[in-house]
């Protein structure tokens, strides 16, 4: 499925962009470069890339408007490539419609894994399966089971809709916002955070074997949640 | 007049049982105490009220100046010239007294103003004993002025005293020329206050001035001299503190320098050593390609090699992180991201970024059923706790275990981190979250003494608490102490 993908990679920095196009060439994709926000738009325009790797400091433009302008008229996968200490650049990215986002530096593996997971996402895009199964966990969606090692577990609705979000958007992160939203409402905002704290503190204590090294709900500090999918 | 009075009073109802010539021991008495205490115009007074009393009141005929007995009159010019001489001698005696007693004071006065600045060490605390001890002294408004880059200003002066530019001008001839100018002297006597250079061998080191005419009594030539003493002993003290000053200051340089070279020399080994197994790695793979001898090196070997540049490069990426951090937080550039979080949450994260690049120790997590939320920046916070453990790993032999206990501690969520290591003596426990700062025991371990100072800095813009303790069954344990605010502590 990801074999030979057009990818854009969007990064001021020549290094960074040598550095991506030798290692994903190498996986057999193509790659196609951009050193700014308005290069990047005309790229993707022109050359309709499967995923775009978006750096959120560009030189003529914010990142994330660059997100903002893109939704308007494509649902391109993209991958932000921030550098530490811009929790609030990523959120606001994701909240702008990005797919995932990775922090610099970052290996090689984990970009691919990253891209796999929104390329699966867009592809199944629409789509629900009525079942998903996770490792020991089992989540029925038809029938609002979930069964941990076989064993029938027992969620107040909050917990079930929150995991419900989570595995619905499987292996992307999702803002703290996102999931309040789905599950409390639009209305809804940062005020029920701590509400989605202790849900989530609630809900790693029935399905996690040991809460403090989560398997299933990690913790995107500063960010939002993710369920992880492999 | 009155003591006169009294004396003729008493001797009046007795003249009758005592001659009247040996009342006049009466007199006599009462011009002795008039001199005493009153001085010699009293005493002068009193005498001559004495001889006309006498004469009144008690020599025949009584109450008329008149004089039956010739021989009185020569009782009259003996009582008058005794008590004249008497007044003038006891007079005299009392201003020797009075002389005495001032020296007395002004003496003490110097001596309690010396004790004192021998006590006083920083220039301040010269300056305020020297002004409170003039000031406890005279009762006038006065300035002690220094040099300073352009010429000489006030550097302390009586409360809402204000010093003219005439002033000025005097308080800086005074202290060139080094002599007393200002009021009272040939040089700007215009000007409200006097001045006197503060000399040492050396040179003069300030002015002192004071208003003698504000206030009251005026300056006497005694409290001049007294004040000269002041001059010298204040301009010693204020030498003794410029150089004292002087000397710490050259110090400082120097610890500072020290520090500077010691830091560079740390910062450029911690970053190079990194650098050696990944420039060696990339070398080795670039020479490998080129003479192909990829199948020489065992698989094994390589990807141990590669293995170690990859944790190398984290290590230096922390290490960056570090500076970053502790630069940021120097600057107050840190914006607070507070948000609820759960302690099992936070600890979570900091195991996971710590398993990232350690994974040879165990840790034990020791958390109650439920503790409150804290409202914390948790990307920082768990920056702090992955130092925490770092630390504990760093300081400790491999695979030994590591032990995270939180607990809930009147209004804190405690978190404390205990290790197997090799402790921290006892003299370094405050210490070791000084900034760059390393015990003896951790000179054969690597690091930039950066990770505790950046975790108590984040900790302590949280309003939190850290501190390091040894633990008696050996090794250290750090604990962080978070307050729980009033933030809804909701129910699932």
């Amino acid at each position: 499925m990801d074999k030979g993908l057009r990818i854009l990679v969007v990064d001021d920095e020549r290094a960074i962009r040598r550095f991506l196009r030798a290692s994903l060439t190498t996986h057999g994709h193509t790659i196609i470069e951009a050193a700014s926000g308005s290069e990047a738009l005309a790229q993707i325009a022109e050359q309709r890339p499967d995923v775009v790797f978006l750096d959120l400091g560009l030189p003529d433009a914010d990142g994330i408007e660059v997100i903002r302008r893109l939704r308007e008229w494509s649902s391109v996968p993209v991958i932000i490539l921030s550098v530490r200490d811009q929790e609030k650049d990523k959120i606001e990215a994701l909240d702008a419609g990005a797919d995932d986002y990775l922090t610099k530096p970052f290996g090689i593996g984990e970009l691919m894994a990253r891209m796999r997971g929104v390329m699966r996402r867009s592809a199944l895009a629409g789509s629900i399966e009525p079942i998903v199964t996770v490792g020991d966990l089992q989540i029925d969606f038809s029938h609002r089971l979930v069964t941990l090692a076989g064993a029938e577990l027992s969620l107040t609705p909050t917990e079930y809709d929150i995991l419900k979000v989570l595995v619905q958007s499987a292996g992307k992160v999702l803002t703290h916002l996102q999931i309040i939203r789905k599950v409390w409402g639009a209305g809804y905002g940062e005020e029920e955070a701590h509400l989605l704290r202790v849900n989530i503190s609630n809900l790693r204590r029935k399905i996690e074997p040991d809460p403090t090294r989560p398997n299933f709900i990690i913790t995107e500090p500063g960010v939002g949640y993710r369920f992880r999918l492999d | 007049m009155v003591l006169v009075l009294l004396v003729t009073m008493v001797s009046y109802p007795i003249h009758w049982v005592i001659q009247p010539v040996n009342l006049v021991m009466f007199y006599l008495a009462a011009v002795v105490v008039a001199a005493l205490f009153l001085g010699r115009g009293p005493a002068m007074l009193a005498s001559l009220l004495s001889v006309l009393a006498f004469d009144f009141f008690l020599v025949a005929p009584r109450l008329s100046f008149t004089v039956a007995d010739s021989e009185y009159l020569l009782t009259f010019f003996g009582l008058l010239m005794v008590g004249l001489v008497i007044s003038n001698s006891a007079a005299l005696l009392r201003n020797q007294v009075q002389a005495l007693r001032t020296r007395e004071t002004h003496l003490d006065a110097l001596n309690s103003l010396s004790q004192e600045l021998t006590r006083a060490i920083s220039l301040d605390e010269v300056l305020q004993s020297v002004a409170t001890h003039v000031r406890r002294l005279f009762n006038h408004p006065m300035a002690i002025l220094l040099p300073g880059k352009s010429g000489i200003h006030p550097a302390i002066t009586s409360p809402g005293l204000e010093l003219s530019a005439e002033d000025l001008d005097a308080a800086n001839r005074s202290y060139y020329q080094r002599c007393a100018t200002g009021a009272g002297t040939n040089i700007l006597p215009g000007s409200a206050l006097s001045y006197l250079p503060l000399e040492t061998a050396l040179g003069s080191v300030g002015v002192i001035g004071i208003n003698s005419s504000a206030g009251s009594p005026e300056i006497t030539a005694d409290q001049h001299q007294l004040l000269d003493g002041f001059a010298s002993l204040a301009a010693l003290a204020i030498e003794r503190a410029r150089l004292a000053e002087q000397a710490s200051q050259a110090k400082i340089l120097e610890n500072t320098e020290r520090l500077q070279a010691a830091l560079l020399n740390s910062i450029s080994h911690e970053l190079r050593t990194p650098l050696v197994s990944i420039t060696g790695t990339l070398s080795t793979l670039a020479d490998a390609q080129i003479s192909a001898t990829v199948g020489n090196t065992s698989q094994t070997a390589w990807s141990e090699m590669v293995d170690t540049a990859y944790e190398e490069a984290q290590r230096l990426n922390l290490l960056v992180g570090n500076l970053l951090d502790m630069t940021r937080l120097e600057a107050g550039a840190y914006h607070l991201n507070l948000e609820p979080c759960d302690i099992q949450d936070l600890i979570g994260i900091a195991l996971a970024r710590f398993s990232q690049r350690r994974s040879d120790h165990s840790i034990q997590v020791i958390l109650p059923e439920s503790l409150p939320l804290v409202s914390i920046d948790v990307t920082l916070m768990a920056h702090a706790l992955m130092n925490l453990l770092d630390n504990a790993a760093k300081y400790s032999p491999e695979h030994a275990s590591i032990e995270i206990q939180g607990r809930l501690q009147e209004d804190e969520v405690v978190v404390a981190v205990k290790d197997q290591g090799i402790g921290i003596p006892e003299a370094d426990l405050a210490r070791v979250f000084d900034k760059f700062y390393r015990t003896s025991r951790s000179h054969s371990i690597g690091g930039l003494g950066l990770g505790l100072s950046i975790s108590k800095g984040i900790v302590e813009a949280h309003n939190g608490r850290i501190w390091a303790e040894n633990q008696a069954s050996g090794g250290t344990m750090i604990s962080l102490a978070l307050p729980v605010e009033s933030i809804p502590q909701a129910e699932a």
